[in-house]
């Protein structure tokens, strides 16, 4: 879970620097997921977390390639 | 056991509520102990200190019309005991468990010792079971389980004394159960105003009908403090754990318990610890707080403590609140600003809390949403505190649009849910929460799940304005 949390992080900063919106960073629904992910998801599943990790670096690849385009 | 001995002649010195013998009679520490002066008046008190050559008895009546001389004491070999039967309930009692009520004396079954039979760790059940206090407060955000100790932290000034009678006058179990329950009322060091009031507030709404009150006045002897506690919470014993009953018990103010014990203890001699109270004080209010709990269903009753004392200062850290906190199952904590808002009851939510909450409410015990609603709830209001941080730095105007529905959030929360006029049941509190959380965009609702945020917020609002309702709950659902 914290593995999780680290990627958003690093992730986010290296969107921001990339010069993408903090308001488009904050409304990604993949926010609400990381929110919840203690009560839905769980610190046993790990698979669940390891999908939410894999999803959390194609929505940021997604968000580079739109901001290069 | 060494039968009743009476000492004559033996009194050496009388300083306040102690009264020093010489040892000439063998005897127990805290055995009780009738002090008679030469009026003939008998005065209860106990053995508070013994070495080898005198006895120093603590009375819990006035001492003043003692002297040298003609006092005599009679030593029963045995500790203080109350007598206990049935017909209790509906009584007022002084600090020492004699009738204030003018009614007749109590019908006595057995005698119980007032310092209380220690639980069995191994027996203890844990807390579970929601009580409904009536305020908003405490039954949706902290919410009080039977079995519980959860004080209340008030300061000078604030309505701890109003909170208390409507807890006493509104309390009800949930279910089943809700006929079985009885509310111990202990009164301690309070003016003759407060009792008055008590009393007749109790009277008036009905609930002296199920409530046992024991008045322990200030003009009298500051020992007798010490008492009235245990006394009411042996009778609080005697009925949660032989009649079988759900027993509320609220002690006003422990903060006068503990002024007292400060005073005799320094009368005894004894070495001062922090601020002066004795460095026995954290084992003296386990001794009254460990005696709330529940033995499990073969016992039949609960026995759940909501003392309330007065942080001097507002201080939080003062050895009595800090005491009781290392001892008690979390605390509700009184605010001299939202006292100042006309807020009542200016319960303030953040410093507040229940570590048994969980284990009473949720699916089965009170609303399945009841936990995510009070966690929503806090979470908002904790950031509505940042959001009135930075407005007080850069001036509200200059706030951004978010925070901004925080600081409404905030004053809503506090003038809707907290303020209330009369008590509340779970279920209007619960409504009141769903509403407030409203007025937030979605995405602020991380402990909410899906189905709760379909249910309570998507649509009410739609119930509101007559449109279908939204199934998404992303960003682009989000309300302006």
């Amino acid at each position: 879970m914290m593995q999780v949390i680290v990627s958003f992080i690093q992730a986010a900063r290296r969107a921001l620097s990339g010069g993408i919106a903090i308001e488009t960073l904050r409304d990604l629904p993949v926010c609400r997921q990381i929110k919840r992910m203690g009560e839905e998801i769980g610190d046993n599943e790990i698979e669940q977390l390891r999908q939410l990790g894999k999803s959390l670096n194609a929505i940021f690849e997604t968000l580079h390639e739109e901001q290069v385009t | 056991m060494i039968g009743e001995i009476t000492l004559k002649n033996a009194t050496e010195r009388i300083e306040g509520p102690l009264v020093f013998f010489e040892r000439s009679v063998n005897c127990g520490l805290h055995d009780a102990v009738e002090v008679i002066g030469e009026d003939g008046q008998i005065r209860l008190g106990r053995v508070a200190a013994l070495d080898r050559e005198r006895i120093v008895v603590e009375l819990y009546e006035p001492t003043r019309d003692l002297s040298i001389k003609g006092t005599r004491a009679r030593f029963s070999g045995r500790d203080l005991r109350f007598g206990l039967g049935p017909g209790m309930v509906g009584r007022i009692l002084n600090g020492v468990g004699e009738p204030l009520d003018s009614g007749p004396p109590i019908p006595i079954v057995e005698e119980y010792s007032v310092t209380g039979l220690p639980m069995n760790p191994v027996a203890r059940a844990l807390p579970s079971d929601f009580i409904e206090t009536g305020i908003s407060t405490i039954d949706l955000m902290n919410s009080l389980v039977r079995g519980q100790k959860l004080p209340i932290f008030s300061g000078g000034g604030l309505p701890h004394n109003r909170i208390a009678l409507d807890i006493a006058s509104h309390a009800r179990l949930l279910g089943a159960a809700s006929g079985e329950f009885v509310v111990v009322f202990a009164g301690i060091g309070i003016s003759h105003r407060i009792a008055e009031l008590f009393m007749s507030v109790i009277r008036e709404t009905g609930a002296l009908d199920r409530t046992l009150m024991f008045l322990s006045l200030a003009h009298e002897a500051s020992t007798q403090r010490l008492l009235a506690p245990r006394f009411a919470l042996t009778a609080a014993e005697y009925l949660a754990f032989v009649e079988g009953r759900h027993v509320l018990v609220i002690m006003t103010d422990m903060t006068a318990y503990c002024e007292s014990l400060r005073e005799v203890s320094a009368s005894h001699g004894e070495i001062p610890a922090r601020k002066g109270f004795p460095g026995h004080m954290y084992s003296d209010l386990a001794s009254i707080y460990e005696r709330a709990g529940s033995l499990g269903p073969q016992h039949g009753g609960t026995l759940t403590l909501l003392p309330i004392l007065t942080m001097p200062d507002y201080d939080i850290t003062h050895p009595i609140p800090d005491l009781t906190g290392y001892i008690t199952e979390g605390q509700i904590v009184l605010d001299a600003d939202l006292h100042r808002k006309d807020i009542y009851p200016p319960v303030a939510v953040l410093p507040s809390l229940s570590r048994l909450a969980g284990k009473g409410t949720g699916k089965d015990c009170t609303d399945e949403d009841h936990p995510a609603l009070a966690a929503q709830l806090y979470a908002a209001y904790a950031r509505t505190q940042a959001a009135r941080m930075l407005a007080a730095v850069v001036g509200s105007d200059s706030i951004s649009p978010e925070d901004r529905v925080y600081l409404d959030f905030g004053d809503r929360f506090e003038r809707e849910l907290v303020h209330q006029q009369s008590p509340r049941q779970l279920a209007e509190s619960m409504d009141i929460g769903w509403q407030l959380l409203q007025s937030l965009p979605l995405s602020a609702l991380g402990r909410l799940n899906d189905e709760q945020i379909h249910r309570h917020i998507l649509h009410r609002k739609d119930d509101h304005s007559g449109a279908a309702p939204v199934v998404n709950t992303d960003q682009k659902t989000e309300r302006s």
